[in-house]
């Protein structure tokens, strides 16, 4: 869980908070003690806390927190990132999706997760659930499609490199 | 169909992402984090649950990092720079000449980069100071203009087009307040220098040195050391490396290059108006007012858990600024009160009230501040020494700090934590105690005293009227309440009198309040006040809708009924509803409100909102192969919403092997 919230926030120390979040709820959370999978529970409320806390970040902050540009450049494990504001897009373009879209892309294409075992902690079919990462791909590209344009007009390099 | 070379990018990209492992002492730390707030470690009691503001909030109050890296760079030419004044043997009449010459130039220009395994190339800059204390620095994504006098600050994120000024802009000591080349060129310090063999730099021979930097950060126990390269004919240095240690203690190499003395320039470069289209955002505090009289509000006790002079921990913002006056600025959508006239911060959350309190000093911080005079009843306070610091509160349970140069102690059982900078307190930082604010109910009951009336001990009356507005009795409601406050319940069930009333009791402080309102007959609702939303209200009104029949029949491949065959039904649910204070649940019947088959194997359900919904069926019997998933049987015999209605629909489950 804690990788997981390191991949979709490239904070290690956001996602450090957010794992204490994280736990605190589920473990006041009846639907967490109901849930028949309490692992796809568990991810899936991660996956909502993360982009609650993009949303946050962009809705709420007066001042921009200096730190996340050291952040952005910190080294171990994220510096694989080698233009990390790509990602972030892909990410904001991930938050875009319906709930389910952004559930079923993150599982699938950033957990690994099979559409078997994605449709089994959903409670659907591994048919749906393929069919909603394939649409949200396609959202996904065309949202950093037209974001990367614009970041090319404005000077920005979006390329991958 | 062929994938288009966007598509393949962004599938690169989440591939990448799924790669990402975080590092294992990263990992360590997060679980033990969590396992100290939740659960406490091992046969210790529990450590006691600290409303901690988090890291990138306590990092953001001491140093805004980016242009750490230049400061970093340019402590590090000025420290050489007065080395070189100072310095004695071989070449010390050149180098009297070199600051000589140094001082009656009137700009400096260089660029910088930070190599090794802490540098990045985002740190390449081209700088340019002046000696009225102007600074800029510039890459290709970040300008920043600096001007010591004005205690202004602009910087641009080029990219985004943001401009963030800063007023009472104030660079620490001792690094940062160096940013001033010549004003600290005239500060000689007493610094070993060691002459090394001449070298050659672009075909030109230069005289190098070797200096101690001790007005640097140490690079693991060492004081870190520099080189400089001078111009035997101009007699001004022309490549300085210093190394150093970032905040991750990792070393850097920080290099100057191409310096010049004295080129022409454009004074508007140093034009600190943000551009006309970037969005600007402004931080500090520009003027300080004038303090207040009392002392117990210039110079207010840490109460170590507790709070901090008059104020308490869990207090409203409203509550606070009547108690301590207006701050002196705003961060964050007014959740960071800014009082820098007297040297402290606090941290307080719109619902839960005061979370954190950061007392303060200039030393590394960026913000003009007042350095906070306060101290704890033992005497602790800025510019207490270790020894005094651990004389007060013994063993700390961990050392926190970023590199040699910056310890940070803390004290779970105080809720404290406190920087040293040269083994001198620079910062305290304070938080809320759980188990020691249940150990102290005068001081929690004080609190809530001081808390507004509405928020102390308050409840929530809600009445329950049906679609013909009459109160409803019997409804039944399970609120669900997410508090920091160890004493308030989670869950509570309620039941309404003949009234259609029932009353819930709210803990003085919370984040989240969510009602679950069932009746049969009934469409059942979810009623909630979220994190940021407004209070609830002293009274709400429910107003149920009536629920419409469904139902059917469940059977064996022979055709004969199952009896005891559990049924439960969700709703698809629009996530647009859940932006309205009260809405419809998608659980119709799950858990302990599925419905069980009867003799003839007959199910029904009253409380289906009416119209077009999309119903989801999970059915399952010990006996009988049952749905893993919610809607296998249902779609697998493609059952109608009209049969659902009619109560006509059959399921058909087959008898386990």
């Amino acid at each position: 869980l804690y990788a997981l919230l390191v991949r979709l926030t490239l904070r290690e120390d956001v996602a450090d908070d957010l794992l204490q979040e994280l736990v605190l709820r589920l473990s006041r959370s009846e639907g967490f003690q109901r849930a028949e999978s309490p692992l796809g529970y568990a991810r899936r409320a991660a996956i909502h806390l993360s982009f609650d806390w993009h949303r946050k970040r962009r809705h709420e902050r007066n001042i921009e927190d200096p730190s996340e540009e050291q952040a952005a450049h910190a080294a171990g494990p994220l510096a694989v990132l080698i233009d990390r504001e790509d990602y972030e897009r892909v990410l904001a373009g991930i938050e875009r999706l319906s709930p389910l879209g952004r559930t079923c892309v993150v599982l699938h294409y950033v957990e690994q997760l099979s559409y078997a075992e994605i449709a089994k902690q959903l409670g659907t079919t591994p048919h749906k659930v393929r069919g909603v990462c394939h649409k949200g791909v396609r959202r996904l590209q065309q949202f950093v499609g037209r974001t990367s344009n614009s970041a090319k007009t404005k000077g920005g390099n979006a390329d991958e490199r | 169909m062929p994938m288009n070379d966007d598509l393949k990018t962004i599938l690169r990209r989440l591939n990448r992402l799924s790669q990402i492992e975080p590092n294992d002492e990263a990992a360590r730390r997060a679980l033990a984090n969590v396992r100290e707030r939740l659960v406490g470690s091992g046969a210790e009691p529990a450590r006691p649950l600290l409303s901690k503001p988090t890291r990138s909030f306590l990092r953001s109050r001491t140093m805004y990092p980016r242009v750490a890296a230049v400061v970093l760079a340019c402590a590090a030419i000025i420290a050489i720079l007065v080395v070189l004044n100072s310095s004695g043997g071989p070449g010390q009449l050149a180098f009297a000449q070199v600051i000589e010459k140094v001082e009656k130039t009137q700009s400096l220009t260089f660029r910088t980069k930070n190599e090794g395994p802490g540098g990045h190339a985002e740190d390449e800059m081209q700088i340019i100071v002046l000696p009225d204390g102007k600074m800029r620095a510039e890459n290709s994504k970040i300008l920043s203009i600096q001007d010591l006098k004005a205690h202004r600050m602009l910087l641009l994120f080029k990219e985004r087009k943001t401009a963030q000024v800063i007023e009472g802009f104030s660079p620490p000591s001792p690094a940062a307040a160096d940013l001033n080349v010549y004003e600290m060129i005239r500060n000689i310090r007493k610094d070993a220098v060691e002459r090394l063999p001449d070298e050659e730099i672009d075909g030109r021979k230069t005289i190098v040195f070797r200096v101690e930097l001790k007005g640097l950060p140490k690079v693991g126990n060492e004081t870190p050391r520099g080189k400089i390269w001078v111009d035997p004919q101009t007699e001004l240095p022309i490549r300085i490396e210093a190394v150093a240690e970032d905040e991750n203690e990792k070393p850097v190499t920080s290099v100057m290059y191409d310096i010049e003395f004295d080129q022409p320039f454009d004074p508007a470069i140093f034009d600190l108006a943000p551009p006309k289209d970037y969005s600007v955002q402004t931080g500090g505090v520009a003027n300080f007012p004038d303090l207040p009289e009392k002392a117990d509000l210039t110079a207010p006790e840490i109460i170590p858990g507790v709070g901090l002079g008059p104020i308490r921990f869990g207090m409203l913002r409203e509550k606070i600024e009547s108690l301590l006056g207006k701050p002196d600025g705003y961060e964050g959508n007014k959740t960071n009160l800014l009082y820098y006239s007297r040297g402290f911060t606090l941290s307080v959350s719109k619902r839960s009230g005061l979370k954190g309190i950061h007392c303060t000093s200039q030393t590394l911080t960026m913000n003009r501040v007042r350095d906070f005079v306060g101290k704890t009843k033992e005497g602790i306070g800025i510019g207490s020494s270790l020894e005094e610091v651990g004389k007060a509160f013994g063993k700390a349970d961990r050392d926190e700090g970023v590199n040699s140069f910056n310890k940070r102690l803390a004290y779970d059982k105080y809720g404290l934590e406190i920087q040293f900078v040269d083994d001198k307190v620079i910062m305290i930082d304070m938080n809320e105690i759980r188990s020691q604010v249940e150990e102290s109910p005068n001081e929690r009951k004080d609190a809530a005293e001081q808390q507004s009336p509405k928020m102390a001990g308050r409840t929530l009356k809600i009445n329950v009227v049906g679609p013909d507005g009459k109160p409803v009795p019997g409804v039944k409601i399970r609120d669900g309440i997410w508090s920091k406050e160890m004493t308030a319940k989670t869950n509570n069930d309620h039941v309404c009198d003949a009234q259609g009333q029932t009353v819930i009791e709210l803990p003085s402080t919370f984040d989240i309040l969510r009602l679950f309102t069932r009746c049969d007959g009934y469409v059942p609702l979810f009623t909630h006040w979220e994190q940021l939303d407004e209070d609830p209200p002293d009274a709400y009104t429910i107003k149920l809708t009536t629920g419409t029949l469904i139902g059917g029949v469940v059977k064996d491949e022979e055709g004969r009924p199952i009896v005891g065959a559990k049924v439960e039904v969700m709703m698809a649910h629009d996530p647009a509803a859940n932006r309205k204070r009260t809405c419809f649940t998608a659980w119709l019947a799950e858990g302990d409100d599925a419905r069980t088959t009867d003799v003839e194997g007959r199910w029904t359900l009253d409380n289906v909102p009416a119209g077009d919904v999309k119903l989801t069926l999970k059915v399952s019997h010990p006996d009988y192969q049952s749905d893993a998933d919610w809607g296998g049987l249902q779609k697998e015999q493609k059952m109608t919403l009209e049969e659902l209605r009619k109560q006509k629909a059959t399921l058909i489950m087959q008898r386990k092997k």
